[in-house]
């Protein structure tokens, strides 16, 4: 698989249909984000696979808007999963990225890595290389619903409480690129003081997440706390989904229902 | 619902209330205690008593588990 995006990302830089490729790249054994500029300096590209199947990911998207806000009129590429792409549709949908200016080098994720991720779609729409595998169905939402209110207090209540208030699940979020958080407001959460405010802090978060958030799961793996951070947002979509037949990074040209000024559309 | 000064605002409001009302449920917290209506400035008494019916929700419901312990209580 490596060899056709290698071949890929070195016929995009050759050709000058980009100005730079966002990958990933093996320096001195660590994976990180990369930007190749150079079709002939392509020899730490890798697909984060260290122990098991693609387990270091990264937001590339995130990278890519921070060069993209530095220079508006070049094209770059990005190497995408299915989540990344999913995140770019959304990207496109708040202007931060424009799709004129996106190439995507697509990559399915193997079954071992989509049961890992719980993926509903493992694979980008637009895909060189690699096979598309079955998306994954998930269960946790369900699984907290049936549990009854008082149960389900105590266990958000434990969860909560344990978090530290790194701001590692919105930094790690290809979804959150506002300049101003309002996970910062001191109107809203208290500055400097733990525990975090329950559950003001987490369900802010999951507000702003509910019409973006792509489900690539970044935030629950980043959490020191080990909090699960993605069933809460998984909830907000399913939300969003049941009233309004709305899932995020599902269609290239979707409109949020949040953002409709006006009632609720039509499912 | 289209009288809104803010043109379109309290549609988008409702919308996102939908959401937060079920999210509190999803973390066990009762969903009545969030409640949006509409009351223009030119109503008081449909204020009152839409504050007076909420006030009758609540009261059962007794304060929140989660309130903070403000500097008062303690002392
Ligand atoms: S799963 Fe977490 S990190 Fe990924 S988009 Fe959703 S909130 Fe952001
Ligand atoms: S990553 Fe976890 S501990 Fe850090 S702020 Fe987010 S929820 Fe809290």
């Amino acid at each position: 698989m490596i060899d056709i995006v290698r071949q890929k990302i070195s016929k995009l830089l050759s050709d000058g249909s980009v100005k730079g490729v966002v990958a990933l790249a093996m320096a001195n054994g660590h994976v990180a984000p990369c930007l190749f500029q150079k079709e002939d300096d392509l020899e730490p590209l890798c697909l984060g696979d260290t122990k098991k199947p693609g387990d270091a990911r990264y937001p590339l998207n995130k990278v890519l808007i921070t060069i993209a806000r530095q220079y508006p009129e070049d094209v770059f590429g990005v190497l995408v999963r299915g989540c990344d792409e999913r995140g770019l549709y959304v990207l496109y949908r708040l202007n931060q990225l424009e799709p004129d200016k996106v190439m995507t080098i697509g990559i399915a994720c193997p079954q071992e890595l989509a049961k890992a991720c719980e993926c509903k779609k493992p694979y980008p729409d637009e895909l060189v290389a690699g096979e598309k595998t079955e998306g994954i169905t998930q269960q946790g939402v369900q699984d907290m619903e049936d549990m009854d209110l008082s149960k389900r207090f105590s266990f958000w209540k434990n969860q909560f409480s344990k978090c530290v208030k790194c701001y590692g699940c919105r930094d790690i979020c290809p979804m959150c690129f506002c300049r101003e958080c309002s996970l910062e407001c001191e109107d809203i959460i208290s500055k400097g003081e733990l525990p975090v405010d329950i559950p003001v802090f987490h369900l802010t978060r999951a507000m702003h997440m509910t019409d973006r958030c792509i489900d690539c799961g970044l935030c629950d793996e980043t959490c020191p706390s080990g909090i699960p951070l993605r069933l809460l947002y998984k909830k907000t979509s399913k939300i969003m989904n049941a009233e309004f037949g709305f899932t995020s990074g599902i269609n290239k040209n979707e409109q949020s229902p949040l953002n409709l000024m006006g009632p609720a559309p039509e499912k | 619902m289209s009288e809104c000064n803010y043109l379109y605002g309290n549609y988008c409001a409702e919308k996102r209330v939908t959401v937060l009302s079920q999210m509190l449920d999803f973390c066990g917290i009762e969903k009545d205690r969030l409640r949006a209506r509409w009351v223009s400035s030119a109503e008081a008494p449909e204020f009152v008593e839409e504050i007076n019916e909420f006030i009758d929700v609540l009261k059962p419901l007794g304060p929140s588990p989660l309130k903070k312990q403000t500097s008062k209580d303690v002392a």
